[in-house]
This record gives C-alpha cells, structure tokens and sequence, in this order.
C-alpha cells in the first residue's frame, strides 16, 4: 500500500519536473540538437529590445537574444544572442534591431552593413574585440507622428498666406515648398530605412502613396500657378490648390499612421513619389533663382532685397538643417521676426514690380516656354 | 456610558484579534521545531503526498482545462481585430501561468484539502485522539501536521504545473477550432512575452498557498471545541481564511517579485 | 512513586475550573475520583501527563515535578502512564493492532515480533483476541473501551488513568470493565485512578474514594466511609437526591 503511494507521487513529481524542463525550453523557443555560439554587438541604445527576442538573418529565425547589458561607461548598450552554429556570418556584418509590430515586440536582424537596405544606417564601431557593430530602427510610430505634425504646420501657414498680402504669398510659399522638400527628403530617408524592415505591403500604403502622388500633384499646380499669379493676379485660385495640398498632405500623415500599423513596407513606391515632389520644390526654387539676376539690375531696391533675399535663403538653410523645420517658424520667434524682415523688404520689391510691371513680366514669360 | 462601552469593546475585540494571532504562530513555531523530527513524519509523508496532492490533479485539471477555453474566446471577443490574433496565444499563456492556474487550483484545493484536513483533524480533536498521541508520547505536530504542510508544499506546485499545462492546451485547441487560428500563431504567441522566470513566479506563489492552506486547516483543526459542530465551525472557517490567505499571497508576490 | 496533584488552580476563560485541588494516590492503590458531570474530574486527570498545565499548583508524578519536565523526560515520563479514554479514542483510520503499536513503534526499542507478542498479551488481558485486524469502527462501546485499555497497557505502564471507563455502557459490561481494572491492578501492579459518577463501580475497584465539588475535594475516604458520610453532598450524590446537594451548597 505505502509503496504504491510512492511510486504514484514519485511518478506524477517526475512527470511535473519533467513539464516543466520541457514547457520552459519549448516557450523559451530554444531547439534541441542544434549547438549554439554566442555572439555580442554594441549599440548606440536598443529601442524596446528584450532577453528572448528572435535573432534573424535574412528572414529566418537564426536565435535569441539572451543578455541586454549597459556598456561599461555607460556609452552604450551589449547584446549578447545565441545563434546556431553552423552559421555562415557576412564578411562586414552588422546587427540591426528594430521594431516587428507597433506592439512592442522587436527583433534583431543579422546583416551585411553594406546591403543597400541599411548602408544609410550609422553602425557604431565597436572598440573590443569580436563585438559587432549594431544600429537600432526608430520607431514606426515616432516617423508618422512626426509627419503629422509637417501637416498641421503646412495647414498652419496656408492660413496664414491667404490671409496676407499679394507679394508675400510668394515669398512664402516658396519657403514652404523649400520645407516641405527637406521634410519629404528626411522622410523618404527614413522610409528607405524601414523597408528593409517590412516585407508585405498593405492596400492602405497604396492609397496613402497614391494620396502622396495626387498631393504632388497639387504642389505642382501651384508651383504653375505661382508665374500666373503673377502675371494675372490670380491669387483666390492658388490659395485654394494650396489648402488642397496642405489638406492632402495632412490626410496622407494620418493614413500613413494607420497603414504603418499593419503592413507599412511598399513605402518604397512612396519613395518614389517623394523624389518627385522635391524635384518639384527644385522647379520652384529654380523659378526664383532666374528671377533674381533681373532684379539685380533694378538699381537700389533691388540691392535690399537681394540681401533679404540672401537672408531667407540663410534661413531656409537652417530650416533644413535644424530637424524641427515648419515647427520651429512656428515655435522660435526669432527666425521668425528675421523672416518677417525679409518678407517686408521683399513686399517693397513687388511694389515695385506691380508699378513696373514690364521690366519684369518679360523674363517671367521667357521663363514659362 | 456608551463612548466607554465602545471602547472597551474595541478593546476587547483588538486584544482579542492580537490574541488569536499570537495563538496563530506559537502554533506556527511549534510546527516549526517539529520539523528535525524527520523520523516521526517522515514515512506519512507519501501517503498523504498521494491525498493532498495526487488525487487533487482531477479537479485542478478539470478547472484549468474550462479556464482555458473561456480565456482564449474572451480574449479574440476583447481584441475584435484591433490586435492580431496571435495575442491570444500570449493573454492565455501568460495568464494561465501567473495568475489563473496558481489561484483558481489554489481556491478549489482550499475547499478539497484545507476542508478535508480541518475537518479530520477537527474531529481527532473532539474525539481526543490528538491527546491520545500525546500520551503515547508523540508530539502531535510532528504526526500530523508538518507531514501535510510539506505534502502541500511540495505537491500544489506539482498540481499547478499539471493545471498550467492543460490550460493552455486547451485554449490552444480552442484557439485553433473556434478562433481559426493556426498553431503557429498560437505558439508564437505564446512565446512573444515569455520568460522562464513566469514559471518560477508561478510555483513560488503556489508552494505558498500549499503552506498556507495546510497550515491554515491543520491550526483550525487543532483548536476545534465542541463536538460535531466544532468541526464544522473549523471546516468553514479554514476555507474562508485560506481562500482570503490566497488572494492576500497573490498580491504579496506580485509586489514582491513582479516589480 | 505515586500520583500527587498539589493545590492546583486551573481556569478556562472565565471559568475556574480547579480552585485549590489536592489528591493523592499512593503506590499500588486505585483511587476513584468522584464527582457531577462537568466538575472538571477529567481536568484534574489530564495534569497528571501535562495534557493539561495548572495555572498554579504542583504536579508530581513518580517524585518528578511534571511541570519542569524537559520535553523529552515528558516523553519519557507518558511511557510510565497508561491513559484510557473516554471514548477510547481509537485512531479511526487504523486497525487495532496498529493502535496497539502506535506506542511501541514510537519508543523504537523493540522488534516487530516483541511488538506483536506485546499486542497479543494485552489483546488476551482485556479479552479481545481475534479483533487484530478490525477497525474502530467495527467495534461495540465496550469493546472499544477494552482495546483502548490495551492501547494504554501496552507500554506495561506503572501508572494507568482512566477517565470514566464505564460511562455508556450497560450493567454487564460494566462489571465487566471493573473487574478488567481489577485485573489490571493485580496482575500489572499498576498505581491507578479512575474517574468516574458510578458510585457502585467506584466501591468494587477502589481503595479510596475522593469526591470533587466545585473546584476542590470536599471528601475523601475508603468507599465505605464515603458511603457512610455525613456531608450532604456527599450523601446527595451517593444517592441521587439533588435537594440534598442543594441544600450542601447553601451551607457551605
């Protein structure tokens, strides 16, 4: 009787022990019979990558990640992955994490440093020994959040145009198409960097490029418009393409927010669309630029107005550089007063252009054909 | 009048609350010292493994196997498309293992053991069988209650991993015949979020509702007075204090160790 | 090497219990404690082996001092007192012999073969031979209270304590149980006391009678002068006339 209890209790704790073994290894996701080796990268910082993460290499599940450690000085971040062994790693490889969905779960991917995918990517360089180089994603939803807010500030100074006078439509709007070609560059850099990341494409991204097309588009009839208006003074009608764009612009950012929620990778056709824009924006700067040697032969006004031209590029230069662009118009007043500035010595150019109009109109019109 | 008559019945009522505490762990510590006595609960301790911990697995199963299901289809109900359906492999395994499997099993078993045990030993109080193992020199809290304290402490973790296991089977196969999901997303899922410390967590919090239950129902059963309704008094009070005893580890662990 | 039970006090809550009890019980002897239901007889019986500590008083059983007993002399010292309950209490789940062997397999000295000849003998001296292998169960009032006796023999104690071995039973099996303690006396030369309310079993097995009363024993004497008291309790009690006791109480 005594024995068979034990052998009873014996036999269910070892059947318990034994789930348990089993179930953590199985859950953990390890393998039996496949040797492991450990590898190790350093990065700048690692996003919301965690101990057991799956490690890829050219799609498939190569391993885990087992260890996330501060770097000695603080500098940065060692992540150890246990990978099978038997595999073969690129001559310049590098280790890319970055996010899998927008739910949290990341992966660490195995590449070579040069594929085209990740060349723009700026691997750290790791100063011991067989420590790989890494680099992180950002996330998805921090570049749609981003794009947004371009949206909103584009609505912003479309508001801000119609409402203000004839000569300094111009002047703005010129400003805007030079934002907005330094965004969509920065933008079509960062979509270049997540598609290496998304594999599917979703027919919301379809409808978000063809959004980013038909926004183009708009740009472009502006950007027409713009010599018309001029010349014709019709003013009311760009305005209003102009709120058209602006209004796209906005819709597309939204859709881009949701698309990249499920399958955001053929924003590739969107890098497409964004190259066109900003040779759209180059069109428009060109316009100006061939504008600007006739003026310079207009005696003293124009003199000031080339150094205020001078300093809205300056500006503009900055715009591009600093990453804040339109919002920082918005939110600095300083470049703003400094813009302001330029747009009044430029206002004084324009009267003097609707009161000479033929030393102007004809070099405008030689530009159009 | 009445102001000091509430008093003194607050007094009375918190010396009493203290009181019983005190009586609570000098009964803990008299357990305690009869642990070395290895030789006097020492060949109890299989067959009681076998009661308290072998014939619990049925109802465990069946609990966890049920809890399973309803977790799955509640958690595809929750995510209505919003969230990928793989999540439910995670909602179900994670839940399973940290909350549900230790707290539901250790509920039941609070009924089927800790009642069981208040009750036996309720009764060999009032029919002075535990004062008949004092005379034949036994020290009764080696006989009978520190073989069933480690029987549960030893056997509700091994229950709960039984109770685990079945109850992410059966969302598993909930998930893949009503939820048409495949394995594969089920399983990957359930190991989005995994660490293997969830199962540590797990049978640490379950070792401490075996000890609490079997302690709690081995105290009620040692100082059950007046006959037949004394040990149905003690029974009663043993499932509600380990039931409440369980809810208050459950949060003690959590604090503890998940923060 | 006798019982003595010094001026002890004991109370439950508010309740006292014992309030000064003195009793002896001389080597050899059997001493009936007499006494109403709920005086607290089986109190006093339960110091005698620390079932029960005192609140004040002195236990001294075999010129030990119970209360300063080391839990291991305590041990030692249960070896030397047979208690028989009750109801026996038999340990449900297990046969007779194995609540026959209960002790002797603690005490660890002896072989499995002295163990049964140890439970055959005491099987045969309360008359129960062939009852090994039944459970409690099974077992008739006074059947079980026999081999609750041999339970407590078993050791070969030389102190046995019973608490009211006859209540519950009927006429017969009751002469029968008193002559069993007789036996016990004569054939273990066991110091004895019994408890009990049966004042014609008190009379057959005793040397001495001691009546408790409230807390403390108003009288005490060999069974014929117990019968002959003057005190009305006393009398009240050997004769069943509650007005008698009544009427004690209000003199005292």
């Amino acid at each position: 009787m005594r024995f068979k209890n034990e052998a009873v209790v014996g036999a269910v704790v070892l059947l318990a022990v034994i789930l348990v073994l089993f179930g953590s290894f199985w859950l953990a996701g390890r393998q039996w019979g496949v040797q492991h080796v450990e590898i190790v990268a350093a990065f700048r910082e690692v996003g919301e990558l965690r101990e057991g993460n799956p490690v890829n290499y050219r799609g498939v599940r190569v391993g885990q990640v087992t260890g996330i450690r501060l770097g000695p000085m603080g500098d940065g971040v060692f992540v150890t992955m246990d990978v099978n062994e038997e595999l073969d790693l690129p001559p310049d490889v590098g280790v890319v994490v970055s996010p899998v969905s927008l739910f949290g779960d990341w992966q660490a991917q195995i590449v070579s440093q040069s594929a085209p995918a990740v060349r723009q990517l700026e691997f750290t360089v790791a100063t011991v020994p067989d420590v790989l180089p890494g680099a992180a994603l950002p996330d998805m939803s921090q570049l749609t959040a981003v794009a947004a807010r371009i949206a909103d500030q584009v609505e912003v100074l479309t508001e801000r145009v119609e409402l203000a006078f004839t000569e300094e439509t111009a002047i703005k709007l010129r400003q805007a198409v030079g934002d907005v070609s330094e965004i969509t560059a920065q933008i079509s850099g960062f979509v270049d960097q997540q598609t290496v990341v998304y594999d599917q494409v979703s027919q919301q991204v379809l409808v978000a490029t063809g959004n980013i097309t038909d926004a183009t588009a708009s740009v472009t009839r502006v950007a027409q418009d713009l010599e018309v208006a001029i010349q014709a003074g019709d003013i009311q009608r760009m305005m209003a393409n102009v709120s058209e764009t602006s209004e796209n612009l906005r819709i597309l950012s939204a859709e881009l927010g949701e698309a990249t929620a499920g399958v955001p990778s053929l924003i590739t056709r969107a890098d497409a669309a964004m190259i066109s824009f900003s040779e759209l924006a180059e069109d428009v700067r060109q316009t100006l630029r061939v504008l600007e040697p006739q003026l310079e032969e207009i005696g003293p006004t124009l003199a000031q107005a080339r150094q205020a031209m001078a300093t809205l590029d300056e500006t503009i230069e900055r715009f591009g550089n600093d990453e804040g662009t339109l919002a920082r118009l918005a939110d600095d007043p300083a470049l703003y007063e400094e813009t302001q500035a330029a747009i009044v010595t430029l206002r004084r150019l324009m009267a003097d252009i609707q009161s000479e109009p033929g030393k102007y109109l004809r070099n405008i019109r030689l530009l159009g054909r | 009048m009445s102001a000091q008559r509430s008093f003194a019945w607050i007094g009375a009522k918190s010396t009493e609350g203290f009181a019983a505490f005190g009586r609570f762990s000098s009964f803990t510590a008299e357990a305690g010292r009869a642990v070395p006595d290895l030789k006097t609960w020492g060949k109890l301790l299989f067959p009681l493994m076998k009661r308290i911990g072998v014939d619990s697995i049925p109802i465990a199963l069946f609990l966890a196997a049920f809890t399973g299901i309803v977790l799955a289809l509640q958690a595809s109900y929750t995510f209505t498309g919003a969230i990928p359906m793989y999540f439910v492999g995670t909602l179900v395994g994670k839940t399973m293992i940290l909350e549900l499997g230790p707290v539901l099993t250790g509920l039941a078993l609070s009924g089927r053991v800790g009642a069981n045990i208040a009750a036996e030993l309720g009764t060999m109080r009032v029919s002075e069988q535990i004062d008949a193992l004092e005379t034949l020199s036994y020290n009764p809290h080696s006989y009978l209650v520190v073989p069933r304290v480690v029987a549960g402490l030893l056997m509700f973790p091994v229950i709960v991993v039984f109770a685990n296991a079945i109850g992410i089977v059966s969302g598993w196969i909930t998930a893949i015949n009503l939820l048409e999901m495949t394995s594969q997303e089920f399983i990957r899922g359930l190991r989005l979020f995994f660490e293997p410390f969830d199962i540590t967590y797990s049978l640490i919090k379950t070792g401490s509702f075996g000890f609490a239950i079997t302690l709690i129902g081995c105290y009620q059963g040692f100082t059950t007075t007046g006959g037949a309704q004394g040990v149905g008094t003690a029974t009663t009070r043993a499932v509600v204090l380990s039931s409440m005893m369980i809810l208050v580890l459950d949060a003690f662990w959590a604090v503890t160790l998940l923060q | 090497m006798s019982i003595e039970l010094i001026d002890i006090y004991k109370s439950f809550g508010p309740k006292e219990v014992l309030k000064g009890f003195t009793l002896t019980v001389p080597e050899g002897d059997t001493v009936s404690l007499v006494g109403f239901s709920g005086s607290g007889k089986s109190v006093a019986l339960k110091h005698v082996v620390r079932l029960l500590s005192p609140d004040s008083g002195v236990v001294r059983v075999d010129d030990q001092d119970v209360a300063g007993l080391s839990r291991h002399e305590l041990y030692e010292l249960r070896r030397q007192v047979g208690f028989v309950f009750q109801f026996a209490a038999l340990f449900d789940s297990m046969t007779i012999r194995e609540n026959l062997s209960m002790g002797l397999i603690k005490q660890g000295t002896h072989t499995e073969a002295e163990i049964e000849q140890r439970i055959n003998e005491s099987l045969n001296m309360v008359e129960l031979e062939g009852f090994e292998d039944r459970m409690p169960a099974e077992l008739s009032g006074g059947q079980r209270k026999r081999a609750g006796l041999a339970r407590a023999i078993a050791f070969r104690p030389k102190y046995l304590l019973y608490d009211e071995p006859t209540s519950g039973l009927d006429p017969v099996t009751t002469t029968v149980i008193d002559r069993l303690i007789l036996k016990m006396k004569k054939e273990l030369g066991v110091t004895s006391l019994v408890i009990t309310h049966d004042m014609k079993s008190a009379d057959r097995v005793s040397d001495r009678v001691a009546m408790l009363f409230e807390g403390r024993i108003i009288e005490e004497g060999t069974p014929d002068e117990i019968a002959k008291s003057e005190n009305p309790i006393v009398r009240g009690f050997v004769d069943g006339e509650p007005e008698l006791v009544e009427q004690g109480r209000l003199d005292q």
